[in-house]
Parts: structure tokens; C-alpha cells; sequence
């Protein structure tokens, strides 16, 4: 899927993939790309500008980690984050209903 | 890898991120290739620019909305030194300064910084509440914002500068207490000013490259208007000169006031319009 599709969906997908568990950037990718099935192949990087929005407005945290003698900064959701997530599944189920009963 | 890390580095300092920020990035951007691929990581170039545009609008709001609560420290200063002065022992004789030619350099000062920095501050104001929920603003946006966010705080120092030489100026007929107590709030609220100073500068550092056309005025307005920049000055004009002339008196030295008034309003109009989105 083209890169410039995704990036107007990429925080909501951000969230989803950090719903469950904290994770680091390059663990969001790789489950954006397995619960997708290997459709959203996006340039990786992009996902930290990403994370770094989204905690600017409050949606994620973050804090550094050791693992295997690097730093690792790890995200997780906050309570607005889990609020914004819920608004924008929402939003995102009526519009892919419209987009599916006009295309269909 | 660690030639991608260098090529980010100075793609990101091309931008204008730098400090903490930049090693965050690296850092995270490091941890990110020891697991996986630097082809598939993105070009460093559109990476930064990523940040970069999201950070200037960031930076930008945020040095706006400071310099506008240091414009509002400034404002606490002026008012009461205009108020004052009278009540303070001042006689009203421009000439009577310790030094004739500052004092009329205060004096001017204290009519025509606080108008302009007044007009500036507005205009960013106006400019941050029409784009509030945008979340990338356009490059010229952020440039025009800063803009005129810089000439309020210029012209907001310059009413403070003017406000400590007027009390220091006139300090033979004034109060003590006007004497000390004005030149010290001033440097604080100076201090304050200087302080937003940096931050606009360093929001003007990160160089957003989102498109757009930043626009005028008018399109900062709630309502609208004739796209006639001359028809504003005429109505920025008589704003400005009306109060000028009842305050004055009609028959005494109201109507000077307001053609001093209708002098300063369109040299700053011919000055500043253009810096300041007020004409093409």
C-alpha cells in the first residue's frame, strides 16, 4: 500500500498498535505489518515523527530502556490516548461503511 | 548504519533541529536499525523534514502565545507609567527633560511602540486563532506568524525602554517613587520580553517545508472585507486618530494629537504593511 495512503491514518495506526501492550518504534512497525498482513509497508522512520506527536499532545508517553547495551525509548498509551483511539475507530467504522456502501 | 546516523545528523541540523532533540532521534533511530533494515528506515532527508514540519508549528504557536503573555507584562508596565506620570508631579513640557532630546525620544516612544506593538501582537494573535486547528501550518504561515510575533516584541521593548528614559528623563518634577518604580518594572518585564525573544528564535531556526500561501490580513479576519488594504488604513486611521482628538479636545490640541495619530498609522502602514501581512 502507497506510503501517502497510510500517512493520513498513521497516528490512529500508531495507537492501535500500541493498545495493548507499551512497545518501541521498531515493535510498532512490525505490528502494524503483521496485523495487516503485510500490507502496510511504510519507510520505518516515519513512525517516530509520529510517536513524537502524539506525546506532544498527550496521546503516548515515553521513557528510556536498556536492551542489549543500547537505549531504547518504549511507548505506551495514555488514558487521552486510549479516549482519542476509541473517537477514531469510531470515526473510522462510518466512514469505511459510506466508502463501502458507495463503492460497492 | 552509522553512515545513515551521519547523513540524518546533518540532515536534521539542515532543518534546524538540534540539542536533545537530535540526539533523541538518533538514539531512537539507532536502536531502531541495530534490529532492522537502513533501506527500508526512509530517506534522512524526508525524515527530518517530517519533524521539522510538525515541530515549526509547534515551536511557532508556542513562542506566540509566550511573547504574547510577556507583551501582556509589558502592557501591566506602560499603562501605568502613562497613567501616572501626571498624578507622579509630571507638568506636561516636553522640554523640561534632563536632556531635551531624549526626552522627546521618550516621549515618542511612549505614543508610537505601544500602537505598533499593539497592531503586531494583534495580528499574531489573529493569525494563531485562524489557524488553531490545523495541525501543520504552511512554511510562509510560520514565517508571517513569527513575524509579526518579532515586531510586537521589538516594539514591546521599545515601549519599555521609552517608559524607564521617561521616568529617568523627567526625574526632577517626578515622584521618587515613579523614578524607581518604573525602570525596575520595565527591566523585568523586559526580562520577560527578552525571554520570548529567544523562543521566537528558536521556533524561526526549524524550517517547515509544508506548502501553502500564507495570505494577508484578510484572511485573519472573522468577517469579510473588501480585499482593500487602503480602505483598512483608512479604517486603522480614524481607530486610531478619534480617540486622539476627543481625548484632546476638539478645540484644544485634539485635532494635532489626531494628525499626529494619522501620521504615525501610515508610516507604520508604509513601514511594516508587507512584514506584517497588511498588504501584498
Amino acid at each position: 500500500m502507497k506510503a501517502e495512503v497510510l500517512k493520513g491514518h498513521l497516528d490512529a495506526l500508531v495507537l492501535a498498535a500500541l493498545e495493548h501492550e507499551p512497545a518501541h518504534g521498531y515493535a510498532i512497525i512490525q505490528r502494524l505489518r503483521r496485523r495487516s498482513d503485510d500490507i502496510f509497508r511504510l519507510p520505518e522512520g516515519t513512525v517516530y515523527p509520529a510517536l513524537h506527536r502524539l506525546e506532544r499532545d498527550g496521546l503516548v508517553k515515553s521513557r528510556w530502556t536498556a536492551a542489549s547495551g543500547r537505549r531504547r525509548r518504549v511507548y505506551r498509551l495514555t488514558r487521552a490516548g486510549e479516549e482519542a483511539l476509541a473517537v477514531r475507530r469510531l470515526e473510522w467504522r462510518t466512514f469505511s461503511r459510506a466508502v463501502e456502501a458507495v463503492l460497492a | 548504519m552509522s553512515r545513515y546516523l551521519d547523513d540524518l545528523r546533518r540532515e536534521l541540523a539542515e532543518v534546524g533541529i538540534g540539542g536533545r532533540l537530535r540526539d533523541r532521534i538518533l538514539a531512537e533511530a539507532a536502536d531502531h536499525l541495530a534490529e532492522g533494515d537502513v533501506r527500508s528506515f526512509g530517506d534522512p532527508a524526508e525524515l527530518a523534514r517530517e519533524f521539522a514540519d510538525d515541530l515549526a508549528t509547534v515551536r511557532s504557536r508556542r513562542a506566540t502565545l509566550r511573547s504574547l503573555a510577556a507583551l501582556a507584562a509589558a502592557a501591566a508596565v506602560f499603562a501605568p507609567a502613562f497613567l501616572l506620570a501626571a498624578t507622579a508631579g509630571r507638568t506636561g513640557d516636553i522640554f523640561s527633560a534632563e536632556w531635551p532630546p531624549l526626552g522627546v525620544l521618550a516621549v515618542l516612544g511612549l505614543v508610537a511602540c505601544p500602537q505598533l506593538s499593539f497592531a503586531a501582537g494583534l495580528l499574531a494573535l489573529l493569525r494563531l486563532a485562524r489557524r488553531r486547528r490545523e495541525r501543520r501550518l504552511a512554511a510562509q504561515d510560520v514565517a508571517l506568524l513569527l513575524r509579526r510575533t518579532r515586531i510586537a516584541l521589538a516594539f514591546g521593548g521599545g515601549t519599555l525602554a521609552s517608559a524607564a528614559l521617561y521616568a529617568l528623563e523627567y526625574r526632577a518634577e517626578l515622584d521618587p517613587w515613579y523614578v524607581l518604580a518604573i525602570p525596575a518594572a520595565a527591566a523585568a518585564a523586559g526580562a520577560c520580553l527578552a525571554a520570548a525573544g529567544i523562543a521566537t528564535r528558536r521556533a524561526a531556526g526549524v524550517k517547515s517545508s509544508v506548502p501553502g500561501e500564507a495570505g494577508d490580513v484578510f484572511d485573519d479576519l472573522p468577517i469579510a472585507l473588501p480585499r482593500r488594504p487602503w480602505l483598512l488604513f483608512a479604517l486603522a486611521a480614524a481607530t486610531a486618530a478619534a480617540p486622539a482628538l476627543v481625548a484632546g479636545g476638539v478645540t484644544n490640541e485634539g485635532p494635532r494629537n489626531a494628525a499626529a495619530e494619522l501620521v504615525f498609522v501610515a508610516a507604520g502602514f508604509l513601514a511594516l504593511g508587507k512584514r506584517l501581512g497588511l498588504r501584498r
